[in-house]
């Protein structure tokens, strides 16, 4: 570049070195012309494209509920022996257990599951050839509920929630001690299975003194935590919740037999008969006192739920026995 | 107003595609995203086209099109070697053979100068020079009274002086 040469003209000689090769322009220039031939095709709402990925995407949503949540749903009912049996205890129910954030809600969910494990033993251990395996995962499946619960309990206590502890614990001992007597009675009357029950009920034997040792330190924290100004309302809401298990016993009684429905109303008045001392205690403001007679009014009828399910399910007359 | 026509758009291609390219190589000083942007700004602008809008200066238009675009890339070097020059030029090293020297080593200073303005300067004088464009298109596709674009083109020229004379 000369050095007498104006800027401007500097500039523009610049400019001249810079610029598209032929082959370069040629390329972009049919990258044009087939860009604009394609928008010549009919003009295409951008909705289509939700409506075409959106039927397709709709479509694998329906066939994986048909495949998976159809397998889900068929799991979480499956039973003992079923093929999809052990989907249902290693990943429909703790991924559901895993999903609620709850805490009450969780321990609710694993009672749940200790009580299906049982009457699942139950009803497989009736059956003819009861597979190891099979009961294998039962028995290891029901002691990681009960471990859980007893977790639960434990944390409950520890953060000051009694009233939590002790309902839990007082829960888990109703259904492990239905439980009790329905395995005892499993086993006089299926001797071939006899050494399968007799595990399962010693475990669950275990698991009620454990329950019945941690009642003892959750009512001695009881009485620091019952002494708040809504304990009526609690109350109420206490008898409210009996009332309506009640009923739902009641009902279950039309189905028994005359002298199935006889013992099961006997149990009834019972009950009644707790709640009713539960009432008066609170009434003269022993609220421990109140509190524990509900539990026990509670565990009763949660008792009395579980012997109705099992005579029907597996005829094995629980309602007749001696205890 | 006449609808642009297929066969106009592609017209427009022809005639433009070198100084939109040019436009966008002192914005961005990176060949390969010059030329993207470049086909960018064509597809766009007939993009919008399609919907049915209308574009009455379709060579600002575009022009603005691309300042947008660049606005969005990083410069990618402020400094320039020869080769990096080169590479901006587009220069075929066998071409560079029949060349003086001593041109390429000047012109490399000068794109390191433009570029080193700020970017207001840097874009009238690349507007006004690189791109041939009159000071009224100027103040169209920025917005600017022609006034202040000619006041604008007058100090990056004394501002370029100084740089190269310093």
């Amino acid at each position: 570049m000369n050095n007498n040469e104006p800027l401007e003209s500097k500039l523009k000689r610049l400019s001249e070195t810079v610029s598209l090769r032929a082959s370069e322009k040629n390329v972009h220039r049919e990258n044009l012309k087939a860009f604009m031939q394609k928008s010549r095709m009919p003009v295409r709402s951008p909705y289509m494209w939700f409506v075409g990925h959106g039927a397709r995407t709709v479509g694998a949503f329906a066939l994986f509920l048909i495949i998976s949540g159809g397998g889900v749903v068929s799991a979480e009912i499956s039973q003992p022996g079923d093929p999809l049996y052990l989907m249902k205890l290693k990943v429909t129910e703790p991924v559901r257990s895993a999903l609620i954030l709850d805490p009450e809600e969780k321990t609710a969910f694993t009672l749940e599951r200790t009580d299906r494990r049982l009457k699942e033993f139950a009803a497989y251990s009736t059956t003819e050839n009861p597979d190891a395996e099979t009961v294998s995962l039962i028995t290891t499946s029901l002691s990681e509920s009960i471990d859980s619960l007893s977790e639960d309990v434990a944390e409950y206590a520890m953060e000051g929630d009694a009233d939590l502890a002790l309902n839990a614990n007082s829960d888990l001992q109703s259904i492990l001690s239905a439980h009790s007597r329905i395995l005892n009675t499993l086993a006089q009357n299926n001797p071939e299975t006899l050494e399968d029950i007799t595990l399962v009920s010693r475990s669950v034997d275990t698991a009620i003194a454990d329950t019945e040792n941690a009642e003892d330190s959750i009512e001695n924290a009881l009485e620091s935590i019952l002494t708040s100004n809504d304990s009526d309302e609690q109350a109420r809401e206490t008898e409210e919740e009996l009332i309506d298990i009640r009923s739902q016993v009641t009902q279950a009684v039309s189905t028994l037999d005359e002298m199935d429905r006889q013992a099961i109303e006997e149990n009834l008045s019972e009950v009644q008969t707790v709640i009713t001392e539960a009432r008066e205690a609170h009434r003269e403001g022993d609220l421990e006192s109140s509190f524990l007679l509900y539990a026990e009014a509670g565990q009763q009828l949660i008792e009395l739920e579980t012997f109705i399910e099992a005579d029907r399910n597996l005829g094995i007359g629980i309602l007749d026995s001696d205890e | 107003m006449d609808k642009i026509t297929e066969k106009a758009f592609i017209e427009a291609y022809d005639e433009l595609a070198d100084d939109i390219f040019r436009f966008c190589a002192f914005r961005i000083y990176d060949r390969e995203r010059a030329r993207d942007i470049m086909q960018d700004t064509f597809t766009r602008t007939w993009a919008y086209l399609q919907t049915g809008k209308e574009i009455d200066n379709l060579k600002a238009f575009l022009y603005k099109t691309a300042r947008n675009l660049c606005v969005n890339e990083a410069v990618r070097s402020k400094s320039f070697s020869l080769d990096e020059m080169n590479e901006v030029a587009g220069y075929d090293p066998e071409d560079l053979e029949s060349e003086v020297p001593s041109d390429h080593a000047e012109a490399a200073i000068l794109m390191k100068h433009v570029s080193e303005l700020d970017d207001a300067a840097k874009e009238v004088l690349t507007m006004r020079y690189m791109n041939g464009l009159a000071v009224n298109e100027i103040g169209k596709i920025l917005g600017l009274e022609p006034n202040t674009v000619s006041v604008r083109i007058h100090r990056a020229i004394e501002e370029l002086k100084k740089r190269m004379h310093a």
